[in-house]
């Protein structure tokens, strides 16, 4: 069992009260940004070799390798309070790579672009070789606790 | 009501070995973060809160701002918003306060990665 790092979120993340299944996020410039989330909202991952510790000022992956097509997102109990969103990536290198960042990025916003919500940076990089495949299973669950 | 580091020890409980890492993240808390690197000019904050009648709370306490903002907007939001462009700040960060307070606040995110080779 490896052990990673505690990482951070690069965007406020929610579904408001009116149920809209959106999520809001902060772009470069600090201005909120509201993507709504559904089964039709796309996303998609990437990976790279960077290290550089994750922030919330992240936009976008260190040094990216590879990343998925868009793709639907799964998401389930989409209630305000209590949703899961899940996102499933998986890469097989033409030559050998070392896989130590994630990204997933969802499309949407006023002006459509590529928003990063989840930058995740390993504290051990995995080799994957040349021919060989890595699948990287995000589940992100939404709680809320009574006061 | 189990609070929320019970629910995340039971969910530790149940994760799979191949399970890599797990986190957590107060949302509203974040969101404040992230909000808090973008302002530059505390001085219109100031002066903006002043004419509320309010003192600046930033030190790591600016969602105490936004409650005290918002409760301004349920109030009386004609005069917060005409505070708020009064002082030269933009509609935009007016609206992502607003929005702020629609995140529940002890709402958690766990995330949950597994990777395979």
């Amino acid at each position: 069992m490896l052990t990673y790092n505690w990482l951070r979120w690069s965007a406020a993340l929610s579904l408001p009260a009116d149920n809209s299944n959106r999520i809001i996020i902060v772009d470069e410039t600090g201005k909120a940004n509201s993507v709504t989330v559904n089964s039709l909202t796309t996303n998609k991952m990437k990976v790279g070799d960077g290290t550089s510790p994750p922030s919330p000022n992240d936009y976008d992956l260190q040094s990216v390798w590879a990343e998925t097509p868009p793709l639907p997102f799964s998401l389930s109990n989409p209630t305000p309070e209590s949703w899961v969103l899940q996102v499933t990536g998986r890469f097989t290198p033409q030559t050998d790579k070392i896989l130590a960042e994630i990204g997933i990025f969802v499309k949407g916003g006023f002006l459509p672009r590529w928003w990063m919500i989840v930058r995740d940076v390993l504290e051990r990089p995995i080799p994957v070789p040349a021919g060989g495949s890595a699948t990287i299973r995000y589940s992100l669950k939404s709680s809320v606790t009574g006061e | 009501m189990t609070s929320a580091s019970e629910r995340i020890a039971k969910y530790k409980a149940k994760l799979q070995p191949d399970v890599l890492y797990l986190r957590t993240k107060q949302v509203h808390q974040l969101a404040v973060e992230k909000y808090a690197n973008r302002i530059e000019n505390f001085v219109r904050l100031e002066n903006f809160l002043a004419g509320l009648g309010l003192k600046l709370p930033y030190e790591g306490r600016l969602f105490q701002f936004a409650r005290e903002l918002q409760h301004l907007i349920v109030t009386d939001p004609e005069r917060a918003k005409k505070l708020w462009e009064t002082y030269g700040l933009d509609p935009e960060t007016f609206e992502l306060i607003a929005r702020l307070m629609e995140i529940p606040a002890r709402q958690t995110i766990i995330s949950e990665c597994r990777i395979s080779l």
